[in-house]
């Protein structure tokens, strides 16, 4: 008996299998922390325009997410860089949610990983903290220079944290 | 005469109360909730945000950081996230899941809000505090 006739509907099942035991409705939050010298009115600006959303105060809203950019009251530069868990000092976080329940969870899976691909092209560092860390994507230099792609789990492609030379972020950013 | 942050009227303060309150109720917090921060002090800007702490004893606060980040993966920096959140006593609004709350919030003020959950004399229950209206 194949697949069709216990689930009626292939598609059905190929998108239950996709999704099983990865991604459920109620994990999709997401935080993003940002290392950037960027203020944060250019950090939203630009946020916006990678995601084609629109701003309210410091809220994104796109068809896929919201997206809060939250100034890190905790942040301390040296911190920063010098420790370990050095992302909880970044001067930034974002804190990210489903638009709403129809969206679709390996789409917004992928957009969040385009998002933490913007910053890293721009030279940003960015670390995901998120229940499907593990699902994002390691990226790969395409000019093969110099850089740091760290997971913060040992020998798995998660807890994404990309280091480019800082040089140019904010002319980047802001253009 | 009852005290209101600085940069709010009456009504606003009245339906900030309110609605935090319910929803701090409906998550079984209580109604320990204080607004801190330059908005008490008075040295708020006007584009300074208002900073809510709902404030848990040790016991409510170990049962609810278990219940917002459950068991993430070793090593992770959720791991590291939640681990900060026990060091420092508080969880932040998305973690807690109140980000979606807090915008209703920032739309109905027109202004930022930080909303999130503190240990009862932890690092964050610090400084003048002011109770919300009940």
């Amino acid at each position: 008996m194949g697949q069709s006739s216990h689930f009626g509907d292939n598609r059905l099942f190929r998108q239950l299998m996709e999704n099983f035991g990865t991604i459920t409705m109620n994990n999709l939050y997401c935080k993003i922390y940002i290392n950037t010298a960027l203020p944060r009115t250019l950090l939203v600006n630009f946020i916006a325009k990678t995601c084609h959303g629109t701003v309210t105060l410091r809220t994104i809203s796109s068809t896929l997410f919201q997206i809060d950019v939250i100034t890190n009251e905790e942040a301390d530069p040296r911190l920063a860089t010098s420790s370990e868990d050095g992302f909880l000092y970044y001067p930034y976080y974002l804190e990210i949610d489903p638009q709403n329940s129809a969206v679709e969870s390996n789409l917004y899976v992928t957009a969040i990983a385009g998002l933490l691909r913007s910053f890293w092209e721009q030279g940003a560092t960015a670390v995901a903290s998120c229940d499907f860390e593990e699902e994002l994507p390691r990226f790969v230099s395409k000019d093969q220079q110099t850089v740091t792609v760290v997971s913060t789990l040992p020998n798995r492609p998660a807890g994404i944290q990309l280091s480019l030379p800082v040089s140019g972020v904010s002319q980047s950013l802001a253009s | 005469m009852k005290s209101i942050p600085q940069g709010l009227n009456e009504a606003q303060f009245n339906t900030l109360s309110k609605a935090v309150t319910q929803k701090a109720n409906s998550m079984g917090f209580g109604d320990d909730i204080v607004v801190q921060g330059s908005r008490v002090t008075g040295t708020a800007k006007p584009n300074s945000d208002i900073d809510l702490a709902i404030r848990l004893s040790q016991e409510q606060f170990d049962d609810f950081l278990k219940q917002s980040f459950k068991t993430p993966n070793p090593g992770s920096a959720k791991e590291k996230t939640m681990l900060h959140a026990i060091q420092t006593g508080k969880i932040q609004a998305g973690e807690a899941g109140l980000s979606s709350f807090r915008r209703q919030l920032e739309r109905e003020l027109g202004m930022e809000v930080d909303l999130s959950v503190i240990l009862k004399q932890g690092t964050f229950d610090n400084g003048p505090v002011l109770p919300l209206w009940r």
